[in-house]
């Protein structure tokens, strides 16, 4: 397995923690509306697919088309679900982080010019 | 029946413009995202969900332009340096007027156009001529094999005409130009016979660049 599909940036993994959350209702709308929801991102449903499209040819999700609503035009849905190697994508992930998060203290300056820990 | 009334209320051209530049595989729920999150905004706000459905079709239109139809853009590009430098050359050789000579065009074009015709039943030479600029794609192998021979034939048959043209000419002038006026009349005379060899040589440029695409697209 090569550095880059070891590694996940930080919108995939933001895409696997939301299709994880999800659970069998994950699919762009819904992806996109959490990703919204929960962490403030707005993102176009063109890069979400894209995104989307990689991690499944990395293996990292897979999909299958599901049923047609009035409300979609009678298009179908596409829902994704992570996979065994995504999973442990994640979790490589976030070991990751959580060592090199160890020890680093982030500060904010306040409008006053105080410093304080977030 | 059902998605006939729902697609009716988003703008047309939107629909359009996603069926074209998206990837044949993601039409089906990218579209219908879209449908579904314009009409769940439009129960609460129909302004702001317009405004929503219009900048994600934007956004998603520019991400895959590139990606699905950066072919069709360098082949136009290409054309179109194509027929730039052939106009600066013109004007650098003098009047573009001295270019424009109407008898040597129907030497070249009709007689290309009747060829290119006659050589298939299913495709006219203009349905060719779009698919072969990319404005419909197509991934049907008859139908680029048949656009790809009517172009072929169009460029090849404007060059053996653009030829005879030449040949014709000469012929005329070896017959026609008397000894008293030759070196005034063998200069423009030249010319305007070169031209049918020039008209020639432009349009099988532009075929041979869209049959090299043609062949690409049939290679994938």
């Amino acid at each position: 397995m090569s550095d880059k599909e070891k590694f996940l940036g930080e919108f995939e993994q933001c895409i696997l923690l939301s299709i994880l959350r999800l659970g069998e209702n994950a699919y762009g709308s819904s992806v996109r509306e959490l990703l919204s929801d929960v962490v403030n991102r707005e993102v176009s449903i063109g890069a979400l697919y894209t995104t989307l499209d990689r991690l499944e040819a990395k293996g990292m999700v897979s999909s299958r088309i599901g049923e047609a609503t009035a409300q979609r035009g009678g298009r179908a849905k596409k829902y994704f679900e992570v996979t065994a190697k995504g999973l442990q994508a994640l979790k490589r992930s976030k070991q990751a982080l959580e060592k090199l998060w160890k020890g680093v203290a982030l500060s904010v300056v306040l409008q006053e010019g105080s410093r304080q820990p977030c | 029946m059902l998605n006939e009334n729902h697609e009716a209320q988003l703008p047309s051209w939107s629909i359009h413009l996603l069926n074209w530049v998206l990837p044949e595989t993601l039409k089906e729920p990218i579209i219908g995202d879209l449908s579904e999150g314009f009409h769940s905004r439009a129960l609460k706000n129909p302004q702001q969900a317009h405004q929503w459905y219009f900048n994600q079709v934007i956004k998603t239109t520019f991400h895959y332009l590139l990606k699905t139809k950066g072919r069709l853009f360098m082949f136009l590009f290409s054309l179109a340096v194509f027929v730039g430098v052939v106009i600066m050359a013109m004007f650098m050789g003098g009047e573009i007027t001295d270019y424009i000579n109407v008898p040597s065009l129907i030497i070249v074009v009709p007689p290309a156009i009747i060829f290119a015709k006659s050589v298939s039943s299913t495709l006219t030479i203009k349905e060719a001529l779009v698919i072969t600029f990319g404005f419909k794609p197509t991934a049907d192998i008859n139908t680029l094999k048949e656009a790809h021979r009517i172009i072929d034939v169009l460029g090849n048959s404007a060059m053996w005409m653009g030829w005879i043209g030449v040949v014709l000419g000469a012929v005329a002038m070896g017959a026609n130009i008397e000894k008293e006026v030759f070196a005034d009349v063998i200069g423009p005379a030249t010319a305007v016979c070169l031209l049918t060899l020039l008209y020639a040589m432009l349009i099988k440029a532009v075929c041979y660049v869209g049959c090299t695409k043609l062949k690409g697209e049939l290679e994938r």
